[in-house]
Formats: C-alpha cells, sequence, structure tokens
C-alpha cells in the first residue's frame, strides 16, 4: 500500500537540502523517523542521540511533533511534516 | 565610584515658552526606575495628570535612552518615547532602533522632556551639550526623508541623527509614529500625533561624548558573556541576520496563526510569496544593523519592477509584511514593500496602518462603508493598490483616510460593527492569533498599551521552543509565564537593550552589564523587582487615565467566541478567563488592580494612596 507524505524546508534547510519540499513515498503508515531517514542527510542533521535536537522544530499537519511522541510520531499518507531551523523576530 | 553609565542631564523643553532647561535626576531615581520605559513612567507618573487629553498641551513626551545605550553592552543602539498615547489613552512607550538613540547620549543626554506646544512649528537641535528650538515652518509638510535631508544641510553635518514627523503626525493621524534615521520607528501609540500637537517635527542630534563606563572589568566581562551568547545562539547568529524577522511568515502561517482578513482565519495559503526566505531572493539589497549591533535583522529592499510599486527604503518586517500581507488578503510582495515604504516616509506605523486597511475591507465586505466615501476606490480583500493608496490618504486624512486615521476601533464602531475591530484597549493586534496560542492571548489582554505582542512575547515559548517549548493550546502554567515575560521586558526597555537579546540571554545576564556599567551593587533580585514595578505603576497610570482594570483585560468577541475555523489551530478560542484569575493572584492584583499591599512592597506607597485618594484602591 502505496503513502505519499509531504516535507517542507524553511529558512537555512532550503539551502542546506537545496529544496523547498520533497514528496516520500513509502509502503504502510510509518514513523517519522523513518520518513526523514528517506531524505538524504535530514535525520542526521535534526537528531542527536535518538532525539530532535532542540534548535529545529518539526511540524506535522502543524502540531509539534515534541507532543506527538517526536520521532516516534505517526505518520499516514497525505500527512504534511515542516521542518524549521531556530528563528526569531517580533 | 562615580555613577557610570548615564551622561548626567534631563534636557526639559518647554515649547509654550520655547524655553530649555538642564536638569538632573536624584541617583535613587534612576536605581528605582533605571531609564528608558521605566523612567518614562515615573516621570509621567510625577508630571502629568493622567486625565489629560494626550493631544493637549498638558501632555508630555518623552525621548529616553538608558544607562547602556551607546556603551559595549550588545545591541544597546535603541531609544524609546513614552507618552500618554492618543490611540489608547494608556501611559504608552514605543522602542525604537537605529542610531539616533546612542548619538542622544553622545550629545550629552539621557533623556529630553518635551511639554507644552509651540505657536509655529520648530525642531530641536541637540548637540555637545548644547540645545536650541529652531524655526521649522520650511520643514512641516515634508515627508521624513525630506526633513532628514534637509536639517542635515541646513546644520551642515551628515553626520547628524534625526528623529522627525512626516504629514501624518502633522495631521494629527492616531496611528502616526515617529521615524528615525529615515526607515526606524517608534511605531505604535500614535506618538507621531503627540509630537505633531505640539507643533514640534524633529529632533537631530550630534555628539562626541561617550558615557562612562564605572567598573571597567565587571562590565568588559559581562559584555563578553553576554556577546558570545548572542553568537552562539542559532537565532540570534543566524536565522535573524540572514531572513530577517519575516523569517517568522512561514513559521507562523504553519502553525495556523497567521491572522487572515482580519482575524477571520489563522492560514494564509500564498504567504510564502512574501516570507523572509522570498524576500531575501528577490527584493534585499542589504542588511541593516542598528548602533553597535552584531545581528543585524535589518532589511533594506528594492522593488526593481516596473510599476506601481517601483520603490527602496528601510523594511519591510515581519509584522509589517503580516499587516500589509495576510491582514489584507494581499500576497503581492512589490505592494506589501510600496505600502512600507510609504509608511517611512509619511511617518504611519505599519502594524496599525495595514491592521486597519484590513478592518475597513471586513466592513466593505459585508455592505457597511457607503460608496460615496471610497470615491470609487474597491477595498476588496488582496487589492495590493487599494492597500497603497489607502496608506497614502490615510496619512494626509484625505477621503476614508480621515476616519482609518482614527483607528479601528472607531472606524468599525461609526460604520455599526463594533465587533469587527479586533483591539485591545485601541490597539489593533499584532501579526499572531491567540485562538492557537493562548499565553499570547493572555498577554494581549493584560498589556498596558493596548493590543501588543512585545509587552509579553509568547510565541518564543508558544511556538518558537525559547526558552523551553511549552503546549500553546494549553492554559496551565500560563499565567506566571506570562508575568515573567512582561516584567523582564520592562527591564529590557529599561535599560534599553533590543529585544532580540532575548532569545540569547535573560534577566539575569544583564545584572552585570547593569552593575558594570553604573556601579551599582545590584542583584538579579533587585531587578527582577524593579521590572514588576514598572509594570505595576503604568497599570496605576491607566487607572488613574480611565478605570482600567478586569473590564478592560478582555479580548475581541471573535477570539473568545468563534472558533478558529481552519488550520491546525482549528476549533480552538482563547480561554481567557481560566488564565484571568490566576494571573490576578500572581500579581497581587484584583480585578486587573494592585493592591495597597503589592505597590507598597514594590515601593509605590504614594501610587497606593492616589489611587484611594480617587476610590480606584481594591481592598
Amino acid at each position: 500500500m502505496s503513502m505519499k507524505v509531504a516535507i517542507e524546508f524553511f529558512a537555512t534547510l532550503r539551502d542546506k537540502f537545496g529544496k523547498r519540499r520533497e514528496v516520500v513515498i513509502d509502503c504502510n503508515p510509518t514513523t517519522l523517523r523513518n520518513v526523514l531517514s528517506k531524505v538524504n542527510g535530514l535525520l542526521e542533521e535534526i537528531s542527536e542521540n535518538e532525539s530532535i535536537k532542540k534548535m529545529y522544530k518539526i511540524l506535522l499537519n502543524g502540531l509539534n511533533v515534541e507532543f506527538l511522541g517526536g520521532l516516534d510520531a505517526k505518520v499516514k499518507s497525505g500527512d504534511e511534516i515542516y521542518i524549521f531551523p531556530p528563528a526569531g523576530g517580533g | 565610584m562615580p555613577l557610570g553609565g548615564y551622561m548626567g542631564k534631563i534636557l526639559r523643553v518647554n515649547l509654550t515658552e520655547q524655553k530649555l532647561r538642564d536638569e538632573t535626576l536624584p541617583e535613587e531615581v534612576l536605581r528605582k526606575w533605571i531609564g528608558g520605559r521605566g523612567l518614562g513612567v515615573y516621570l509621567m507618573l510625577k508630571e502629568v495628570d493622567p486625565k489629560v487629553d494626550p493631544l493637549s498641551p498638558e501632555n508630555k513626551i518623552i525621548l529616553l535612552t538608558g544607562p547602556l545605550t551607546g556603551t559595549a553592552a550588545p545591541e544597546s543602539g535603541r531609544w524609546c518615547s513614552v507618552t500618554k498615547a492618543p490611540l489608547t489613552n494608556t501611559i504608552h512607550d514605543s522602542q525604537s532602533g537605529g542610531r539616533w538613540g546612542p548619538e542622544l547620549k553622545f550629545a550629552g543626554y539621557d533623556a529630553v522632556i518635551i511639554e507644552g506646544a509651540s505657536e509655529k512649528p520648530v525642531y530641536l537641535w541637540i548637540h555637545d551639550g548644547k540645545a536650541e528650538l529652531r524655526d521649522a515652518r520650511h520643514l512641516w509638510g515634508k515627508d521624513t526623508h525630506a526633513t532628514t535631508d534637509m536639517i542635515l544641510e541646513e546644520l551642515g553635518d551628515k553626520n547628524i541623527k534625526v528623529l522627525c514627523i512626516g504629514p501624518a503626525g502633522e495631521n494629527l493621524v492616531k496611528i502616526a509614529c515617529l521615524i528615525n534615521d529615515k526607515g526606524r520607528a517608534a511605531g505604535r501609540g500614535g506618538h507621531g500625533a503627540v509630537f505633531g500637537s505640539k507643533k514640534l517635527k524633529a529632533v537631530a542630534v550630534r555628539g562626541t561624548m561617550r558615557p562612562p563606563i564605572a567598573d571597567e572589568t565587571r562590565f568588559r566581562e559581562a559584555v563578553r558573556a553576554n556577546t558570545d551568547k548572542i553568537k552562539k545562539s542559532p537565532v540570534t547568529g543566524e536565522s535573524l541576520p540572514k531572513y530577517g524577522t519575516a523569517v517568522l511568515v512561514n513559521i507562523i502561517n504553519k502553525h495556523g496563526i497567521f491572522p487572515t482578513r482580519n482575524f477571520q482565519t489563522g492560514v494564509h495559503p500564498t504567504a510564502d510569496k512574501y516570507s523572509g526566505e522570498t524576500i531575501a531572493e528577490t527584493v534585499l539589497t542589504k542588511r541593516v544593523a542598528c548602533w553597535g549591533c552584531i545581528i543585524a535583522c535589518g532589511r533594506y529592499t528594492r522593488v526593481p519592477v516596473k510599476g506601481p510599486f517601483i520603490g527602496e527604503g528601510d523594511g519591510p518586517e515581519y509584522e509589517t509584511v503580516w499587516a500589509f500581507g495576510a491582514q489584507t488578503g494581499t500576497d503581492d510582495l512589490a505592494a506589501i514593500c510600496k505600502a512600507n515604504y510609504l509608511c517611512n516616509e509619511l511617518g504611519l506605523d505599519t502594524i496599525s496602518m495595514g491592521h486597519v486597511i484590513g478592518t475597513l475591507m471586513e466592513l466593505y465586505e459585508k455592505g457597511k462603508i457607503p460608496a460615496e466615501k471610497l470615491r470609487g476606490l474597491e477595498p476588496n480583500w488582496g487589492n495590493g493598490a487599494a492597500v497603497v493608496e489607502l496608506t497614502w490618504r490615510t496619512a494626509y486624512r484625505s477621503g476614508i483616510g480621515d476616519e482609518l486615521a482614527e483607528g479601528a476601533k472607531v472606524l468599525a464602531e461609526k460604520y455599526g460593527a463594533p465587533e469587527l475591530a479586533i483591539v485591545v484597549r485601541g490597539q489593533e493586534l499584532p501579526a499572531y492569533d491567540p485562538r492557537g496560542v493562548q499565553a499570547h492571548g493572555l498577554g494581549y489582554a493584560t498589556s498596558n498599551r493596548g493590543g501588543c505582542h512585545l509587552r509579553a512575547y509568547m510565541i518564543a515559548p508558544e511556538v518558537l521552543g525559547v526558552p523551553e517549548l511549552v503546549d500553546r493550546f494549553t492554559t496551565k502554567g500560563k499565567a506566571e509565564l506570562v508575568k515573567t515575560f512582561q516584567d523582564g521586558f520592562a527591564v529590557v526597555d529599561s535599560l534599553v537593550l533590543c529585544k532580540f537579546n532575548t532569545f540569547a540571554t535573560w534577566v539575569e545576564d544583564w545584572v552585570d552589564l547593569l552593575g558594570g556599567a553604573t556601579g551599582w551593587n545590584i542583584t538579579l533580585e533587585e531587578l527582577n523587582k524593579i521590572g514588576e514595578r514598572i509594570w505595576n505603576a503604568e497599570r496605576v497610570f491607566n487607572i488613574l487615565s480611565f478605570g482600567d482594570g478586569r473590564k478592560y483585560d478582555i479580548l475581541p468577541k471573535r477570539l473568545l467566541e468563534e472558533p478558529m475555523p481552519e488550520g491546525p489551530a482549528k476549533g480552538y478560542t482563547v480561554k481567557l478567563e481560566e488564565m484571568l484569575d490566576e494571573y490576578y493572584s500572581i500579581r497581587g492584583w484584583i480585578d486587573g488592580r494592585p493592591t495597597r499591599a503589592k505597590l507598597e512592597e514594590l515601593d509605590l506607597k504614594e501610587l497606593a494612596d492616589r489611587l484611594e485618594a480617587e476610590g480606584l484602591l481594591p481592598s
């Protein structure tokens, strides 16, 4: 069963990964960790010691994954993942 | 050791009598209120009847620096203006960057108290310990760029720094601002109109002095420690310099809290067209830094595309692209930039200007605006040309602009739809929909200067994870968090430091900056207490002004009763009542008013006496 999940990159991540959006195709509902591992270098960039680095904000359908189980968050087809590097403003 | 940090002189300018006088303040006053915002509220409470009409000669407007301004302390290139604001009738401080603040200190002064009103337009010229009023009749009517250029030419020194109003302030537009260095703003509340009512066109400063540092060793070590943290923080060290504040557009939009079409929803699907990333790729020509700043988050942009929106100038910032973007349903970056440049030149607050245009657009959509008022204009959502036209019409009080000039609350009430005014204490809410960030909603509601995101920037913990990420949808523990931010930001605004320090440092890091510069044996506990004192004093001013209290610590019905219709925050409203009682309890207030016990704890017995004398002290 095929599953499509979109990952969007913002700010400095657009330069780092050379793109704004990547669609990951996989089988079965899966975890965030698994989806991110499908993009070259992404899991290594955003995680450290099995958890998401504090400075990255990862949203799953607009909700911060820290409240959804972090890298173990359940991801299904049609989900949107947004990854933000540290940012601030007013 | 002699007191350091301060220049030791205040300039008092009486515009009615056209007289200037140097004054000093006792050290115990400075120790109690520091400078900037805190010193401003102290002086306003001491010298101005809180019931005064903000546009009358009896109001005062005070331009202030702090003991750290113009020193090596990081991000100390700022200043502020304190007055009773015409938009809100509250005590109101407005903070600005650029280069004007340090130059005032280099010219020998910590602050300038402006009182009375001049019969004819004048400008103030302060240079190396001397000051004079000069004829400004030839400047009256000129925009801020022309005013600045003409003053520099007249006085013969291109290193002079100028703070001025444009036509908006002259026309007493309630959302008119002060512009310094051609593109920095003491934006909110209508301080520009106060200058206009006093016929004060500009304040030019130039100096060669430097603030003394009392304890060089302690100060230098504190500077090193703070600078280190700022450089290491990825927010201040990488993101802000590269993308500026508009890097927030995509973040806030994807969290579903990007107020769109007058807070009708929290998602603007095409927002990336005017994000910080897109600005960096298209219209950005250079980064700009305030005096002494190592972050350099400022933008200078140019719209190169031939057409009606061609132009260039400072900005646009996050709040600005939101106000002219999602708030009006526009996604044309060129139009957004053009409106921003006009605000710089005409002297208008970009947040309130864009916001009020959105208010008009919803009124128009609902058929509330008579056609003859619009002179053929069609303020539809997303109409970038209308956004630009309405901006200059507001500055000149031309056509419907005369009504936008009064602010969203008056505009909506006039056309029979007061519920469409998304304001707190009369000031238009900025670029975050609180239905998806509960603490930020409490911050909005309890803000002493009206709808403001910077009294307590709760986006930091609830979205950005600074200092730690908290659940933005819950209300538990939020009251305590809001108080901490409110008191801490009162300290930042009084030292005067840039709030972007707070992405890397906090009050405990600034103790040695202040202690080193001044020579005081100040502690963290004392500094925290000063922040709390300032917050309470501001609330007292407002209580004396218009009976501030629980009745005013509210949010518009839309945010309390209409659930967010779509996006990640779908279904939420602000659960204000759940947080408000706890907030009052933590503050030691009853129904939004400080008790005598709290005021006396903060060494504000005389304020408790004043409240009691008018029957306004809660028991």
